[in-house]
């Protein structure tokens, strides 16, 4: 243990030393600077580590003078105080850093010691015991704070500073007033003195009054709405490392306080009023940072929304009418959100600093050259914005599941502003990963700073899957995820990458194998494990500018899906389904479409909030059969996983992110993972509905999957780029797959398993294919192609077959799926549906001939003439898928006897619906039909053909390309007869209106509307000084008026 | 009484030239008479009429001292305060100066650029 009075002395102290020293000596005066600051870090770590290890028990009490309290002033430092103080300095000296290494502002002394003064302050202001003395130690802060805001290069800090000045000196006038009145009341500063005095709670109007003036100081140093104009204007214009020192360190100094006086001076009404402010604040600022165009004063919109979730958390930790256990839980999620803000935001203001360009537009590109940069700002705003696994995301679910039933609208609220700060930072992630590489200035602070956020990550994920929170999870998925994250320290070769991520997965097979078991769970893991290995194998050789962060993410994606169908509680299944989500972000981003990945994150992170709510509003987290507890939960939870599937109207994000993610990424995106939505729903069938409940609903999800199959097919006949058209087609087969699982019997049950693993079959199939094409081809675009049948025989075979399943027709595995569904449709009555369906399984066939006609039939084009076979992985992947598709068009029983043993487990779904005879085949209520005779008919028609032409072939002369004249016309080129452009283009006239980009016109008038709305909002922040007052005096009174509740 | 009246007055005059002066001069004048009036007021809490100034090495003063004089720790508060404000309004004046040597001019119509 050191004396904590040593920090705070020694700082002084040498505060003044450098003011003389730099007189004489610059450069000393630096060092002494910086070893001050050292040792601050060195002692208040070694403090704080004596608390965290147990060797501190109890508060360090520091009397000054010798007087002991109350009547001396004295220094109380417990566990917060510590860590706080801890907190500071190494803000302070990662800062201090950043000055060296970029050049310090003038005058440089000055600084020096404003620097330190302002850090002493900070730690003044947590560390302190005693009413008054913390009055002094604002002061001290805020004097600081004024000089090293005004001492940056950019005129307007002038401004800034002087609003800063203005504003903070009411604030602490507030503050001296109720401190003095505050011991005319009670007769004490002690802090603890006083606290004991109102253990009771406050009962007299005239305390609760001056309490409420010292909160109200507090407010406005903690940036509420709407008297934080102040501190936007000090963020945007003040240097950004005394703003990282102010918004990353001192302002915790004045939230600790804030809590520390709340405790202490028990007022009744404290709830209310953090409920509001903070709430408040949070919601606005998140929405009010929506349009930004600063870059600064973004950041600090959503510093001062992080600011009010504190807030608000607070007034959740102090109530004492919760319960205990809900009161610890927040605790631990301020912690977390403290640490996990302080260290983002100020290695984000820090980056800040290294770009020139104020404006967001100006970002663009600087993601591209720098490593380093870019290592920092995506740990940073994936660390602000809560992805997993950085301690945000988990502070994020402490704080929800710590906030009694009572309040649920609290976490709707929670939710939403986490939505608008995806929205905004994701946007701002974009724009700075687009473009071409961009010169960046040199930082070494914000790359201390996220290592130091993705080691802390360790044991906040160590504790939240063990002790803490326990969430439920089988250790191998852990161990899988950690090795995965190693692949990425291969980078130098992708051979390498590939062979060991194969290694891995083989290993994940191995060790995740015993969970295969027959039911739900089992089923979908198999076809995570076994689908994922095979779809791996055709990474390869992959595009040249393939991520090194690619098959990391990929694993990530595979392993984050296996711990999700091996979830036993719900909140697992929210935890992986977010380590899902941002792992495929991460991995569509390395695609050309940038603003096809933000808006996958935000619908990924709208349906995944929405999921969260609704699993808070659940009574047992437990993935069983339970009561039905209303429909609200259902819904919220099945928006996660419709997202997913990109059922209609949330398909808008799918037509992109599927066509321009990485070619080698698309076929786990598409055969796999939007599988996963499918499991959900089916969670959500079995726990949270009963069969009874939820038929409704049921109907409703089965005319969406319908509406989607139909549109879908629609949009992808009309479909130019063969990535996007396998992409419409894949949304609308899942469409399918949704309308089975609506039905909710056993037989529909049974087609829409069977159709989800081949629908993996045949869209793994041709996103492989695809990628085999483009990667030979160059383009997606299919009217650049044409004629490839010749040059990519094996493709071609492997595609068409692929189609006959897509499309349904004997002998493949596709007949089983249709013929099931249809009878699953007819049995259950919903006639209209199966119209719907019907009529999009005919639609169908107009983008399969579409696939077939562009790619592979036609005319060869000539800069194709050198195109040869795809690459042999992908041609290795192509054969071995389709050996299910053959094998199971003649023996679908070998997939259907699974699927029935998984379904005999599920309540009510135990007899099938139909049974296999030995002549007849599969035998339903509605008819009959032998998979095994259809294939066998088909091959041999199809042989009876070839032998045909085999013994005519003499009689056939061979062409070349052109020499084909009609009508007395020459074709010149391949394209004067290549019709792959512009097919079906009188189709498409006939049915402009139902093609009309309606939905994402819609979403688009939504974003629009909220950030025009927003945009006015911020009018209120006029960056007139004496606006800025009159709101504070406006609060003020109502925080007098409203708030002086007595018990 | 009157100290009180007077220093809740002087808060108030102060607090009208924050709200709505528009020369930042004036403005800074006015956060010094909040702070005054502040002071002041401190000082009228610690004030018990017909006691006297607490400084105890008076000779009549060293026994029963408690009933005879005002409460010391406002006035010891104040001289704290009276230090930091004082500080504070030098810190405001060189913010001023500066501010003035760049624009020429005092307005605060002049100082918005950064807002919304």
């Amino acid at each position: 243990m050191v004396n904590p009075i040593i920090i705070i002395g020694v700082t002084l102290a040498s505060a003044f030393f450098i003011g003389i020293l730099q007189v004489y000596n610059r450069i000393w005066a630096r060092v002494f600077f910086f070893l001050t600051l050292a040792f601050d870090f060195l002692v208040s770590g070694l403090n704080f580590y004596g608390f965290i290890t147990g060797k501190i028990a109890k508060p360090i009490l520091v009397k000054i003078g010798g007087f002991p309290p109350p009547i001396g002033i004295n220094l109380l430092v417990g566990k917060a105080e510590a860590a706080l103080g801890f907190l500071i300095f190494t803000i302070a000296l990662l800062g201090a850093i950043h000055w060296f290494v970029r050049g310090l502002p003038q005058p440089e002394g000055k600084a020096l010691i404003l620097f330190l003064l302002l850090s002493l302050g900070a730690t003044g202001i947590s560390f302190t015991g005693d009413f008054f003395n913390l009055f002094v130690f604002v002061e001290i802060t805020s004097i600081a704070a004024y000089g090293l805001v005004a001492s940056s290069k950019d005129e307007r800090a002038l401004e800034a500073a002087f609003k800063y000045m203005v504003i903070g000196s009411i604030s602490s006038t507030f503050i001296l007033l109720g401190v003095v009145f505050l011991y005319k009341a009670t007769g004490s500063l002690n802090m603890l003195d006083i606290a004991g005095k109102l253990a009771g709670g406050i009962s007299s109007a005239v305390l609760a009054l001056i309490t409420l003036m010292i909160l109200a100081g507090l407010l406005i140093e903690l940036e509420v709405f709407p008297v934080n104009g102040w501190a936007l204007d000090v963020y945007q214009g003040a240097d950004p490392v005394v703003v990282a020192l102010l918004a990353g360190a001192a302002v915790k100094a004045f939230y600790l306080v804030f809590v520390k006086t709340a405790h202490y001076l028990p007022l009744f009404s404290f709830f209310h009023l953090a409920l509001l402010f903070g709430g408040m604040t949070y919601l606005v600022s998140q929405f009010f940072a929506w349009r930004q165009r600063d870059v600064r004063r973004l950041l600090g919109y959503s510093s001062v929304a992080q600011l009010g979730l504190l807030i608000l958390a607070a007034g959740f930790f102090l109530n004492p009418s919760f319960s205990s256990s809900s009161r610890l839980m927040m605790g631990l999620a301020m912690v977390l959100l403290v640490f996990n803000h302080s260290f983002a935001k100020s290695s984000l203001f820090l980056l800040a600093d290294n770009v020139k360009e104020r404006e967001i537009d100006g970002w663009r590109g600087v993601l591209a050259s720098n490593p380093v940069f870019k290592f920092s700002f995506s740990t940073s705003v994936f660390s602000i914005a809560g992805v997993p696994p950085f301690p945000g995301f988990w502070a994020k679910i402490l704080l929800i599941f710590a906030i009694p039933r009572n309040y649920s609208w609290v976490v709707g609220l929670v939710l939403l502003g986490a939505l608008a700060e995806v929205v905004y930072y994701f946007r701002f992630y974009r724009i700075a990963s687009e473009g071409e590489g961009k010169k960046v200035g040199r930082n070494l602070a914000s790359p201390l700073i996220s290592s130091l956020i993705l080691i802390a990550s360790v044991p906040v994920v160590w504790g939240m899957f063990t002790d803490k929170i326990h969430i439920p999870v089988k250790p191998e998925i852990l161990l899988l995820l950690g090795i995965s994250l190693l692949v990425y320290f291969l980078g130098a070769s992708r051979l390498l990458q590939w062979i060991a991520s194969l290694g891995v997965l083989v290993y994940g097979i191995y060790s995740l194998y015993p969970h295969i078991k027959p039911d739900l769970h089992g089923f979908f893991l198999a076809l995570v494990l076994f689908g994922g290995a095979v779809l791996l194998l055709a990474t390869y050789p992959g595009s040249k500018k393939l991520s090194s962060s690619f098959y990391p993410a990929y694993l990530v994606v595979l392993f984050s899906m296996a711990g999700l169908v091996l979830s036993t509680t719900w909140l697992s299944v929210f935890v992986f389904w977010e380590i899902m989500s941002w792992a495929s972000f991460l991995l569509i981003n390395m695609g050309k479409g940038k603003k096809a990945a933000w808006i996958y994150a935000v619908f990924s992170a709208a349906g995944a909030y929405a999921m969260l709510g609704g699993i808070y509003l659940l009574p047992s987290l437990s993935l069983a059969p339970g009561k039905f507890y209303g429909l609200l939960p259902a819904v919220l939870i099945s928006l996660a996983f419709l997202v997913k599937m990109a059922t209609s109207p949330l398909h808008i994000w799918a037509r992109d992110a599927y066509g321009e993610s990485p070619d080698e990424f698309t076929p786990l995106l598409s055969g796999i993972m939007s599988k996963m939505g499918v499991f959900g729903s089916g969670l959500v069938f079995l726990y949270v509905l009963t069969a009874l409940s939820g038929a409704g609903f049921r109907y409703l999800l089965g005319w969406a999957g319908a509406l989607t199959a139909f549109f879908m097919t629609l949009l992808a006949v009309f479909q130019d780029d063969l990535k996007k058209l396998l992409a419409y087609s894949s949304v609308g087969q899942v469409g399918y797959i949704l309308i089975g699982l609506s039905l909710f019997t056993p037989l529909g049950w049974n087609a829409a398993l069977y159709h989800t693993v081949n629908h993996f079959i045949f869209k793994g199939l041709l996103f492989v294919a695809a990628a085999g094409i483009i990667y030979r081809v160059g383009t997606s675009y299919l009217p650049h192609m044409g004629g490839l049948i010749r040059r990519m025989p094996l493709t071609f075979f492997a595609t068409l077959l692929a189609i006959i399943a897509l499309a349904g027709i004997p002998p493949l595995s596709g007949f089983a799926a249709k013929w099931l569904l249809y009878s699953a449709l007819i049995e259950k009555g919903w006639i209209f549906i199966t119209v719907v369906a019907f009529l999009a399984s005919t639609l169908a066939f107009l983008y399969c001939f579409k696939i077939l006609h562009a790619v592979f039939l036609g005319q060869l084009q000539e800069e194709n003439e050198n195109v040869k076979e795809a690459p042999w992985p992908i041609a290795l992947v192509e054969v071995i898928l389709l050996i299910p598709l053959g094998v199971l068009g003649a023996f679908p029983n070998l997939l259907l006897n699974p699927i029935n043993k998984v379904l005999s487990g599920i309540p009510g779904m135990e007899n099938p619906g139909f049974h296999y005879h030995k002549a007849l085949g599969i035998v339903s209520k509605l008819g009959h039909w032998n998979a095994f005779f259809l294939m066998v008919f088909f091959v041999g028609s199809f042989l009876l053909a070839l032998v045909f032409f085999a013994l005519t072939s003499a009689r056939i002369r061979k062409v070349g390309q052109l020499d084909v004249g009609y009508s007395g016309e020459v074709p010149r080129t391949p394209q004067d007869l290549h019709f792959g452009y512009g097919l079906y283009d009188h189709f498409r006239r006939a049915v402009k209106w139902l093609i009309y980009p309606l939905v994402s016109k819609i979403w688009r008038g939504i974003y629009e509307w909220i950030g025009a709305f927003a945009e006015m909002g911020r009018r209120i922040y006029t960056g007139d000084v004496n606006t800025y007052a009159a709101y504070v005096i406006l609060i003020s009174i109502i925080i007098l008026y409203a708030f002086t509740g007595v018990k | 009484m009157a100290f009180f009246v007077a220093s809740i007055l002087l808060i108030l005059i102060g607090l009208y030239a924050v709200l709505v002066k528009r020369n930042i001069m004036k403005i800074v004048i006015g956060l010094s008479l909040m702070d005054t009036g502040v002071n002041v007021l401190i000082i009228s809490l610690g004030f018990i009429r017909g006691r006297t100034a607490p400084i105890v090495n008076i000779k009549d003063l060293l026994v029963n001292t408690s009933s005879k004089v005002v409460d010391p720790l406002p006035q010891a508060l104040v001289l704290t305060a009276i230090v930091i404000g004082v500080a504070v309004t030098a810190v405001a004046l060189s913010i001023v100066m500066l501010m003035y040597s760049k624009k020429k001019t005092l307005e605060i119509e002049e100082y918005k650029e950064l807002k919304w």
